[in-house]
């Protein structure tokens, strides 16, 4: 079973952003975690300053600076994931379903959580970029993403906010 | 929480022509938004025709580009990179 993890955190504004994306890049995370692959979709996968004008500069396009910056989902594959290049597939895969309105910064990360090896961590612009409209992260939403994810994987997708 | 200068507060009317009140409401319709916020974002970007849905079709391709150059160069690709990042001056 993977988990899908919903978080939370509607204050902050652009220093929160700043974070999140930055952390996509960290490549010191925690000791006994790695960094194994960055992905910018619609945003820079180079440099981190760059992703985040890019993600505020399409909040200013429509007048959206001030909402809730991103939203944060945290993706963590069961054991049955044991290498990186077949959790690297996936994750385009669960990628796909978002970048079609989205901007997306993603890490992908190592590290023995319990018997799951490897997690991503999916920073998403609240904005859309085709029509500006601020993303939807009510439980139906998001319980049909993790259904999305079910498909994709073949095993349930659980999901949990904190 | 919205900020207080992007509310849209002010209400005018203005007269227009069948046909662009019809292109107004077909955009809208396509994208599923109200026709309000089509005449916003025509009226705010009226100098420009750059969206950011073009921007981010340009900087997929500019990451695969990079992606592309890396096994032959990383300093190329980071050169390549920044002159990408550089054009979303052009989404105002």
């Amino acid at each position: 079973m993977d988990i899908l993890k919903v978080k939370r955190v509607t204050d902050g504004g652009e220093s929160y952003l700043n974070n999140a994306i930055g952390y996509c890049f960290n490549e010191k995370i925690e000791p006994g975690e790695e960094l194994i692959e960055t992905i910018g979709y619609g945003v820079s996968n180079q440099d981190p300053k760059a992703a985040f004008n890019q993600m505020y500069a399409v909040k200013e396009y429509f007048g959206k600076t001030g909402d809730n910056p991103l939203i944060h989902l945290i993706l963590s594959f069961d054991n049955s994931v044991r290498d990186s290049e077949t959790a690297c597939a996936y994750t385009m895969k669960v990628a796909e379903l978002l970048r079609r309105d989205y901007q997306l910064e993603v890490a992908v990360h190592m590290e023995n959580q319990g018997g799951s090896l490897f997690h991503i961590h999916f920073i998403v612009n609240s904005v859309n970029y085709n029509n500006g409209k601020l993303f939807h992260s009510g439980l139906s939403e998001l319980r049909q993403l993790a259904m999305q994810i079910s498909k994709i994987t073949g095993r349930y997708c659980q999901l949990c906010f904190y | 929480m919205r900020k207080k200068e992007e509310l849209k507060t002010e209400r005018k009317t203005v007269l227009m022509t069948k046909a662009l009140a019809d292109d107004i409401e077909q955009e809208a319709k396509e994208r599923g938004i109200k026709p309000n916020a089509v005449m916003n974002e025509r009226l705010k970007h009226s100098r420009t025709n750059v969206t950011p849905s073009d921007m981010v079709q340009f900087q997929d391709f500019v990451n695969d580009a990079c992606d592309m150059l890396k096994k032959y160069s990383e300093t190329d690709a980071e050169i390549l990179g920044r002159k990408g990042e550089d054009l979303w001056t052009y989404l105002k």
